[in-house]
C-alpha cells in the first residue's frame, strides 16, 4: 500500500529507508492517531481521527480529493498521489496534533498517472509517472524534482506498446528496485513479472530481471508491492492481472538479500493456495496488505466466488488474511467480508486496524495481536468507504 | 410564450404564459395575401370541419376542410368571422399570415375567454389545453435570431444544457434535476436519445425547427417512450405552402453553420419539401488547463463538422388525410480535443441514413376514430479512428505513443459500428362523445447493434469489441380523457405497459484468453399510471396538477459493459419513479399590447433504483444504487412594461436530494449522503431578459429588435457536500448577451447579431471542461413566408 507503512515494521537493518520512516520515527502528532482516506462516487476525502477513543468519523473537516487516489505518509507529511484523475500530487502537513493543513504541491507531466511514492530520505524521494514511463526524483522538503529515469520505449517494455509502466519501488543496498508492471489494458498485463534494477547513486539501469511463475508485480500504488523483511529479503507481491486473465497468478516471489535476481527456490502461488474458510477455496489478488515482522504478513484478498464485478456496494468479495510468507500459508481471519472500497490494514497500538465495509458496519475493526481476537463490531465507525487507513502516531 | 403581431394601423399583443418567453414581432403585408387558417376546438384540439368564415355582411367566404384548414384571401387588418355549428361566433381581424383560431363550444361561458378564442395561437392551445406541465418554444419567433437550439432550451424554467464544449461537443439536457436517459428526446415525436448518439440537438438548426415541446415530470402517452424525468419533442416545420427559407449564421471560433428549406405545392394531393443543414467549428478558443495549474491550452483539435439533407413527399387525402414520406442522410466528422493530454489525431465519424414513413387519417372506419401510424427505419454507422504512433504535450512535443499506438486508451481503434432500427409508432384516438376521448398509443421497437473494431481486437489479441445486441421494446399506452362540459375541468388518466428484451454478450474482462463470452438474455416488464386535471378558476387563473408513475428501461450501454472496464451489469432492473406536479397560471391583459403573465410550479419526485455508473478505480459498472427525492419551485413571469418594452423572468429552486436513509446493500449502516444534495447537478438558475422592439424605424416594412438577457447558475459541487474543505466545485456563472434584429421587406430579410457572454465569464457545466468565453455571432437569413 501506498504509505509508508513499510516503515512501521522496527526492524532496523541496512536499509537505505531513513528511521523517520519507522514506527519509531519522532513524529510529532498529539491528539489525533489515524490518517482515515474516505471514498465517493467523484472524489475521495483526508482526515484524521482520534483514534480508537472515539468511536465515529466523518469528513466534515476533511480534505477533497480525487476519487481514487494514491496516500502515502512520511514524517509529518502525507503525499496524496492522484492515479490517472489528474497530474497534481499534493502534500498536506500533520501539525502537533495531528491535524492535516495544505502545504504544496508538485505538478507532474500532463496525464502523466502519478502512483506510486518511495521516501528514502528527508531530501530524496521517487514517484512512478505510470503512463509517462518514468520514475522522477524529488525532494519532498522542497518538493524540488531533481532527475529522472526514462524509460519509454526501451527494450524494458514488453509485449506491443513502448511503456513498462513502472509502478512501486524499493532501495536496497544502494539499488532500486523498480516494478514494471507491463499492462496491456488498465486491468491486465503481460504474462510474467519485470522488475527493473537501477543504480540509485547514478539512475544508471543495470538490469531488468524477470520470472514466469507469477504475473504483474505491483497492485497498483501498494507500497507493500516490495516488503523487505529482517533479513534483508525482499518480499515481491505480483497481482495477477487481478484475476482476470486466465492461466496468471497472483502471490510472492523473492529477492533475496544480497542478490539482484529472482530467488528460484521462492515462489508464494497464491491463486493456487487453497485456503479453508474462503468462498470457493481460492482467491484472486490482494487489494491492500500490512507487514507484521516475522514473514507474516496480513491481507485483503478477494474471492472470486463472490464476486461478478457488478455491484461494488452490495458484492464483499473481500478476506482478511493472515499470510506466512516463509511456509506459503494462509488463515482466515474472523474479520467481515468487505467491498472493494475498503480493506486496508494499519497498526496502532500492538493492535491492526482493519477497514471494512461490511453487510451491517462501515468502519475500522481492530485485531488484538496477542489473542488473535478481532473486535465483533467497528471500534470505530467512518462515513464513507475507508479505503485508506494508516497510523500517525 | 410572447408574440406581437402588429401593423402601422393596427397593432395587437399577445403574451402567454407557460411556454419560454422570447419576444418576436412580425409584421405582415398590407396588401391583399392569402392567409392560412387552422380552425381548432379550443377544448379538444381537434380540428373543426366545416367552420363558415364570413366577412362580416355575412357573405361566406370559405369552409374548413377536415384539418380544419382555411386558405384566405383578404386585406390585411381586415375583418371575418368564423362560425361552426356547436360553437361560439368568433370575429378575427386578419394580422398574422397563420391563425390558429380556437372556437369556444357553445356551452362554455367564459366570457374573456371568447376574446382569447379569436386569437388563439398554436402554442397558447397547447400551454393551456394540454392536461400535462409543458412549456411550448415557438421557434419560429426566434427565427431571424442568431441563436442555437440549446440556447433556446437553456432558457427555459426547470432547464438547463450542460456541455462539454463548443458548437459539436456532448450535451446532455438537465431538466428538473435530471439528465441523460433520464429525459426523453424525440424527434416529430421519434425517440432519439437511444442511437449511439452520433446525432446532438445542437445539430439542427432552429430555422428547421417549428416548436419545442418541453413535458417536465410527465410524459404524455402519445409520446410513449420510458423516460422519468420529463421529455423533450422537437417540432420540425411542416408548412403546407410553396415557400423558400435560408439562413447562415457565422460566430467565433470559425463556426458556420446554415440551412436551407424548399417547398413545393405541387397539386392539392402532393407536396414536396427538400431541406439540408450544415455545421463547422474550429471550436479553437483558449482555456486554463484545470489539470495544470496556470497552463493556458488554445483547443487545436476540436473541428467539428455536420451535415445533413432530407426529402419530403407528401400526398393529401388519398384515402388517408396525409401520407408522408421522408428520406434523411446526416453525417459527421469530430476530432476529440484532450484536456488533460494534447490530443491531436482520433477522432469519430458517423452517417445515419433514415427513412421515415407516416400516415394519418381522421374519421377511421368511424367519425369517431383517428389514426396515425409512423415507421421510422434509422441505419447507424460510427467509428473511432484512433491509430497514432505518437502522442504529444501541450508544448507541443511528440513521443512515441506509450500503449504503442493511439492517443486515447490502452489500445488502437478504427472501429466499424453498425445499428439498424426498425421503430413502428401507432396511435388511436377514439372520441366517442363530445366530452370524453380515448387513446391508444404503442411504440414498438427493434434494433440492432453491431460493433466492430479489427483493429483493437487484433492488438489486444482477443476480441474487445465485438459484442453484438439486439434489442426490442414495447410502451403501449392507453389513456382516457374527460372534459366537463362547461370546460372549466378536464382530466385524463392512463395506464403505460413496458416492455423491454434485449440479447447480447456478457464484455466482462473476467472473460480474457478468448474465453467463450456468455450470451445474456434480459426481459423485463413493468405497468405505469398517470393521472392529470386541469381547472380554469376564472378565465385568467388556470389551475393545473398531475401525477405519474414512470420507469425507465436499462439502456443497452448500460447492461453490456463496453469489453474493456466497463463490465455487463445484466441484473439491472428498471429505474422508477412517482412524479406529483401542481401549476397555477395567471394572466392578466392591461390593454391589447401590455400583458402580465406569472406561472408557478411545484414539483416532486421520488426515484428508486438509480442506474449510476460506478468504479473501484480499476474497472467500472452499472448499478441500482441511487434513491434521490426531488424538491423545486419554478418561478416564470412576462411583463410588458410598455408597448415596446417586454421583460422576463424565470427562476428555479430545485433539491436533488439522496432519500436512501440507509447505505445501499447494508442491513441500517447510516448512510452518510443521506438527505444531501445530489452532485453536480445545478440546484438554482435564473434567467432575465430585456426586449425593446421598434416597427419602421429605419424604414417602410422594417422591424428592429434590440434584447438583453442573462443567465445566473449557482455554484454547485462535483461530489457531495460532505467537508467544510471542499473545493472541487462548478463556480457560480452569470453571463450576459446583447443582440439585435433588423428585417426589411416584411421580414423576409433579416439580419442578427448576437455577443454572448459580454463580461467572458468563465462558464463550466461540466467538471473540468470549461465552455467558450465571449461569442460573437452574425446571422442572415431570408425566407419567401
Amino acid at each position: 500500500m501506498k504509505r509508508f507503512k513499510i516503515a512501521l515494521v522496527s526492524f532496523s537493518l541496512v536499509v537505505a529507508i531513513s528511521c523517520e520512516n519507522s514506527d519509531d520515527t519522532d513524529v510529532n502528532v498529539g491528539e489525533n492517531q489515524l490518517l482515515i482516506h474516505t471514498a465517493f462516487e467523484s472524489s475521495s476525502f483526508l482526515g484524521t481521527h482520534e483514534g480508537l477513543n472515539n468511536p465515529e468519523y466523518t469528513n466534515s473537516e476533511a480534505f477533497e480529493e480525487v476519487a481514487y487516489p494514491y496516500t502515502y505518509h512520511f514524517n509529518n507529511y502525507v503525499f496524496v498521489s492522484p492515479n490517472f484523475y489528474g497530474d497534481v500530487v499534493k502534500r498536506y502537513r500533520l501539525d502537533e496534533t495531528g491535524n492535516l493543513t495544505t502545504d504544496g504541491q508538485m505538478v507532474m507531466e500532463e496525464n502523466s498517472f502519478p502512483s506510486n511514492i518511495y521516501f528514502t530520505s528527508e531530501t530524496k524521494a521517487y514517484i512512478s509517472l505510470k503512463d509517462k514511463a518514468k520514475v522522477v526524483v524529488f525532494n519532498p522538503t522542497t518538493l524540488e524534482m531533481t532527475g529522472e529515469i526514462d524509460l519509454l520505449g526501451t527494450e524494458y517494455a514488453i509485449g506491443t506498446d513502448n511503456n513498462p509502466d513502472p509502478g512501486a519501488i524499493i532501495e536496497r543496498d544502494g539499488k532500486l528496485f523498480i516494478a514494471l508492471q507491463q499492462n496491456n489494458s488498465f486491468a491486465t498485463s503481460e504474462n510474467g513479472a519485470y522488475v527493473l534494477v537501477v543504480d540509485e547513486s547514478s539512475l544508471t539501469i543495470e538490469k531488468m530481471i524477470s520470472d514466469t511463475r507469477l504475473d504483474w508485480v505491483g497492485r497498483p500504488g501498494m507500497q507493500e508491492t516490495f516488503t523487505l523483511a529482517e533479513n534483508g529479503d525482499i518480499y515481491v507481491y505480483c497481482l495477477g492481472s487481478f484475476g482476470y486473465v486466465q492461466g496468471q497468478h497472483h502471490g510472492f516471489l523473492r529477492i533475496k538479500n544480497g542478490e539482484t535476481e529472482f530467488d528460484p527456490g521462492y515462489v508464494f502461488n497464491m491463486t493456487d493456495l487453497g485456503i479453508d474458510g474462503v468462498e470457493g477455496g481460492v482467491t484472486s489478488h490482494v487489494n491492500q496488505a500490512y507487514y507484521d515482522g516475522g514473514n507474516t504478513m496480513y491481507v485483503t484478498a478477494k474471492a472470486p466466488a463472490l464476486a461478478l464485478d457488478q455491484d461494488f456496494f452490495r458484492e464483499r468479495p473481500f478476506y482478511s488474511l493472515k499470510l506466512d510468507l516463509i511456509n506459503k500459508t494462509a488463515e482466515k481471519l474472523d474479520i467481515p467480508l468487505t467491498n472493494f472500497y475498503s480493506g486496508d490494514i494499519t497498526k496502532l497500538d500492538e493492535q491492526l486496524i482493519f477497514s471494512v465495509s461490511s453487510e451491517t458496519a462501515v468502519g475500522l475493526y481492530s485485531y488484538d495481536l496477542g489473542t488473535g481476537q478481532p473486535s465483533s463490531t467497528p471500534g470505530i465507525t467512518v462515513d464513507g468507504d475507508p479505503i485508506y487507513v494508516m497510523a500517525i502516531k | 410564450m410572447n408574440e406581437y403581431t402588429r401593423n402601422t394601423r393596427n397593432k395587437h399583443h399577445s403574451l402567454f404564459v407557460l411556454g419560454f418567453i422570447i419576444c418576436f414581432q412580425i409584421t405582415v403585408a398590407q396588401e391583399k395575401a392569402k392567409y392560412k387558417l387552422v380552425i381548432m376546438d379550443y377544448e379538444s384540439q381537434l380540428p373543426v370541419v366545416g367552420a363558415h368564415i364570413l366577412s362580416l355582411d355575412s357573405t361566406v367566404l370559405a369552409v374548413s376542410d377536415v384539418e380544419g384548414l382555411v386558405w384566405l384571401n383578404l386585406d390585411f387588418g381586415s375583418h371575418f368571422m368564423v362560425s361552426a355549428i356547436g360553437y361560439e361566433t368568433a370575429t378575427i381581424q386578419m394580422e398574422n399570415e397563420l391563425h390558429l383560431i380556437g372556437l369556444i363550444p357553445n356551452s362554455l361561458e367564459l366570457g374573456e375567454v371568447e376574446v382569447k378564442a379569436k386569437r388563439q395561437h398554436k402554442e397558447e392551445v397547447l400551454d393551456k389545453i394540454n392536461l400535462f406541465p409543458v412549456s411550448v418554444i415557438d421557434i419560429q419567433r426566434l427565427k431571424n435570431r442568431a441563436t442555437n437550439l440549446n440556447e433556446v432550451l437553456s432558457r427555459e424554467a426547470g432547464t438547463i444544457i450542460r456541455n462539454t464544449g463548443g458548437l459539436g461537443s456532448a450535451s446532455t439536457i438537465s431538466l428538473r434535476g435530471l439528465e441523460g436517459n433520464r429525459v426523453a428526446i424525440f424527434l416529430d415525436g421519434s425517440p432519439v436519445n437511444y442511437t449511439d448518439g452520433s446525432f446532438t440537438l445542437n445539430d439542427l438548426p432552429i430555422n428547421l425547427v417549428e416548436r419545442v415541446e418541453i413535458y417536465k415530470g410527465i410524459i404524455p402517452a402519445e409520446l410513449g417512450a420510458p423516460g422519468i424525468g420529463g421529455a423533450v419533442n422537437i417540432i420540425t416545420k411542416h408548412i403546407d405552402h410553396d415557400y423558400i427559407d435560408i439562413n447562415y449564421m457565422v460566430q467565433s471560433y470559425n463556426t458556420h453553420s446554415g440551412s436551407f428549406i424548399y417547398k413545393k405545392v405541387i397539386n392539392p394531393t402532393f407536396e414536396l419539401g427538400f431541406g439540408g443543414f450544415l455545421n463547422y467549428a474550429d471550436n479553437d478558443y483558449t482555456m486554463l488547463s484545470p489539470f495544470q495549474p496556470g497552463l493556458e491550452i488554445q483547443r487545436t483539435h476540436d473541428r467539428y463538422e455536420s451535415y445533413g439533407l432530407g426529402l419530403a413527399p407528401k400526398f393529401n387525402h388519398v384515402w388517408f388525410d396525409e401520407v408522408r414520406f421522408e428520406l434523411a442522410y446526416y453525417t459527421n466528422y469530430k476530432e476529440i480535443q484532450g484536456i488533460q493530454q494534447n490530443i491531436r489525431h482520433a477522432h469519430t465519424h458517423s452517417q445515419i441514413l433514415q427513412i421515415e414513413a407516416e400516415i394519418e387519417k381522421e374519421h377511421f372506419f368511424s367519425e369517431n376514430l383517428s389514426f396515425t401510424y409512423r415507421m421510422i427505419a434509422p441505419i447507424m454507422w460510427s467509428s473511432l479512428v484512433d491509430t497514432s504512433l505518437y502522442r504529444y504535450d501541450f508544448s507541443g512535443d511528440r513521443f512515441i505513443s506509450p500503449t504503442g499506438r493511439g492517443e486515447l486508451g490502452f489500445y488502437p481503434n478504427r472501429s466499424e459500428n453498425l445499428q439498424q432500427d426498425f421503430q413502428h409508432i401507432v396511435n388511436f384516438k377514439y372520441v366517442p362523445a363530445k366530452n370524453h376521448a380515448l387513446n391508444l398509443n404503442a411504440v414498438l421497437r427493434f434494433s440492432k447493434n453491431r460493433p466492430d473494431d479489427p483493429l483493437a481486437n487484433e492488438f489486444a489479441g482477443q476480441n474487445i469489441t465485438t459484442f453484438p445486441a439486439d434489442l426490442g421494446s414495447n410502451v403501449t399506452n392507453l389513456s382516457y380523457e374527460f372534459k366537463s362540459s362547461h370546460g372549466k375541468f378536464s382530466t385524463q388518466a392512463g395506464l403505460s405497459y413496458y416492455y423491454f428484451t434485449t440479447n447480447g454478450r456478457n464484455s466482462n474482462i473476467l472473460g480474457v484468453g478468448n474465453v467463450e463470452q456468455e450470451q445474456i438474455t434480459y426481459s423485463v416488464s413493468r405497468l405505469g399510471q398517470n393521472l392529470s386535471a386541469s381547472y380554469f378558476f376564472t378565465t385568467d387563473l388556470l389551475f393545473k396538477a398531475g401525477f405519474q408513475h414512470a420507469y425507465r428501461l436499462p439502456a443497452p450501454n448500460e447492461l453490456y459493459g463496453d469489453g474493456l472496464l466497463q463490465i455487463a451489469a445484466p441484473a439491472l432492473r428498471p429505474e422508477q419513479s412517482y412524479n406529483y406536479t401542481l401549476g397555477i397560471m395567471y394572466e392578466h391583459r392591461y390593454s391589447a399590447l401590455r400583458d402580465l403573465k406569472v406561472g408557478l410550479n411545484l414539483f416532486h419526485m421520488d426515484l428508486t433504483d438509480m442506474i449510476q455508473l460506478r468504479g473501484n478505480g480499476v474497472t467500472t459498472a452499472f448499478t441500482n444504487v441511487g434513491q434521490a427525492r426531488i424538491q423545486g419551485i419554478e418561478l416564470e413571469a412576462k411583463y410588458d412594461i410598455t408597448e415596446n418594452l417586454y421583460s422576463f423572468f424565470n427562476a428555479t429552486y430545485q433539491e436533488v436530494r439522496d432519500s436512501q436513509e440507509s447505505r445501499p446493500g447494508t442491513v441500517g449502516v447510516k448512510n452518510p449522503t443521506f438527505e444531501l444534495r445530489l452532485p453536480h447537478i445545478p440546484w438554482f438558475f435564473a434567467n432575465y431578459g430585456l426586449e425593446y422592439h421598434l416597427d419602421n424605424w429605419l424604414g417602410t416594412d422594417t422591424q428592429t429588435r434590440v434584447y438583453y438577457e442573462n443567465q445566473y447558475v449557482h455554484e454547485f459541487f462535483y461530489e457531495f457536500e460532505l467537508s467544510a474543505n471542499q473545493d472541487r466545485s462548478i463556480p457560480s456563472a452569470w453571463t450576459h448577451h446583447l443582440g439585435v434584429e433588423h428585417s426589411v421587406w416584411n421580414d423576409k430579410l433579416s439580419c442578427g447579431l448576437e455577443l454572448r457572454n459580454i463580461t467572458n465569464e468563465l462558464v463550466i457545466n461540466n467538471f473540468n471542461n470549461p465552455l467558450p468565453g465571449r461569442t460573437f455571432r452574425i446571422k442572415l437569413r431570408y425566407t419567401t413566408f
